[in-house]
């Protein structure tokens, strides 16, 4: 029971996330060599996003969130392993700094989540996520 | 959402559901005194139990969770990719001939073979053969048409791009994009079996070139994708079953849990290791200190090769 109020509490939580897509031309000529994957929609600013995607041993992923007006600063991506590992994030707390992409070379085949956040609610963006082998 | 995750939660939740039913059944025939029978309560109780187990335990994901993972599956760009940097040759005879999309007539095979054509095109975009990309691209539009998701694809636009091999990365971001959007269209009009059949469809037809190409030149990074495809068939075969309704589906998702058996001899082992991060060019860089390893024998490829072809061959046919 307390197995599936967990898995209620995370569909309920990544239910209300839209599935949609949009052009995010700005995001994808940032890509520099990389490989196009998904748009990710992040519409909703009020809370914590996260979608997964299966990343694969010895390619090279890179995130990267922007608005219409090119780099977005004030959302951040925190990337976690199969196990629920945080393994970095986009946000660098001890310089409280903003980082517009992070990138990861894979070694380890799996699951991947990853969590966007939001400093400004007024934030509307998109992630771009793409490969490199 | 892990595949596990899902499989323990839901799994001893509707176990637990039945029982629950059960224990308040019990309560409710130990209340009715006017209840009369011959058996005694503890056969009673052995009956209900054994008609829970036996019972169909509908164990349906929730609509969001089936969206979850339909997100998660890899794109069959990657495995092209892949193929082209180990060093694999262009081969068109391996792919599914753009031809046969007239002879398919039913929603179910328009939406698998749309999936399979997507990663044909992705194959074939990755070799950079736009003039050949053409004629894929009219077998997409027919099967998109078909389905009523012909205007998520520019195709004029695209022609356009086809007919210059410069615009071979711009041929594969657009087609890509379409793909995704097709899907998340599929998804909130509530037509979440089409867009699981044409990622059922693209994984199987990647995984087909990546097999066939992998039995002739036995590179071992082939073996180890081919190996990790032990995580993605676990993902279909669960999002599959929430519809077997449909007799079709039913019977695909039997032959993908036959690729499953085949696929539990497959060995893949995590080690886990703090990763490191630097920064590279203004990006924070996760270097990766974690690995996976896959142990995948040659007669398993050829046992898995041999399977995947089987059931392709029943979608392209």
């Amino acid at each position: 029971m307390k197995k599936f109020l967990i898995l209620t509490i995370i569909v309920l939580f990544t239910g209300g996330v839209t599935m949609s897509q949009f052009k995010t031309p700005e995001c994808v000529a940032k890509l520099n060599g990389f490989t196009f994957l998904k748009t990710y929609k992040l519409d909703n600013p009020t809370k914590e996003v996260e979608y997964s995607y299966v990343f694969s041993k010895d390619n090279s992923y890179m995130l990267i969130i922007c608005n219409k007006d090119g780099a977005q600063k004030n959302a951040s991506v925190t990337l976690y392993d199969s196990n629920r590992n945080m393994i970095a994030s986009s946000y660098d707390e001890a310089n409280k700094r903003h980082y517009y992409a992070l990138a990861y070379n894979c070694r380890s085949t799996g699951i991947y989540y990853m969590k966007f956040k939001f400093d400004d609610p007024s934030t509307e963006c998109s992630s771009v996520l793409a490969f490199k082998r | 959402m892990n595949l596990n995750h899902i499989n323990q939660f839901i799994g001893p939740f509707m176990k637990n559901l039945l029982l629950f039913a059960v224990f308040v059944s019990l309560l409710f025939f130990a209340c009715d005194s006017s209840t009369s029978n011959n058996q005694s309560d503890e056969a009673k109780l052995q009956q209900m139990l054994d008609s829970a187990n036996a019972a169909p335990q509908d164990n349906k994901l929730p609509e969001a969770a089936v969206g979850e993972i339909l997100k998660q599956i890899p794109s069959p760009i990657e495995t092209s990719v892949l193929i082209k940097k180990s060093g694999g040759t262009y081969s068109k005879d391996i792919l599914n001939p753009s031809e046969n999309a007239q002879s398919y007539s039913s929603n179910y095979k328009k939406a698998l073979n749309l999936g399979v054509y997507g990663a044909d095109l992705g194959y074939i975009n990755i070799y950079e053969k736009n003039k050949e990309s053409l004629y894929y691209l009219n077998s997409i539009k027919s099967m998109a048409d078909g389905l009523n998701i012909g205007q998520f694809f520019d195709f004029e636009t695209i022609k356009r791009l086809a007919n210059n091999n410069k615009n071979a990365d711009s041929l594969l971001n657009i087609t890509t994009d379409n793909f995704n959007k097709i899907n998340s269209f599929l998804y909130e009009q509530k037509r979440s079996d089409q867009s699981v059949l044409i990622l059922t469809g693209g994984w199987l037809e990647g995984l087909n070139i990546m097999c066939q190409i992998a039995q002739k030149n036995k590179n071992p990074k082939l073996y180890e994708r081919i190996g990790e495809q032990k995580i993605i068939i676990d993902q279909l075969v669960l999002v599959l079953s929430n519809y077997e309704s449909d007799s079709n589906i039913k019977l695909l998702n039997n032959d993908l849990k036959q690729l499953q058996e085949i696929y539990k001899k497959v060995q893949i082992t995590y080690t886990y290791k703090e990763s490191k991060m630097e920064i590279v060019d203004g990006i924070p860089t996760i270097v990766d200190k974690s690995e996976s390893k896959v142990n995948i024998t040659d007669a398993q490829v050829v046992e898995l090769a041999k399977l995947t072809s089987s059931i392709r061959n029943k979608i392209v046919s």
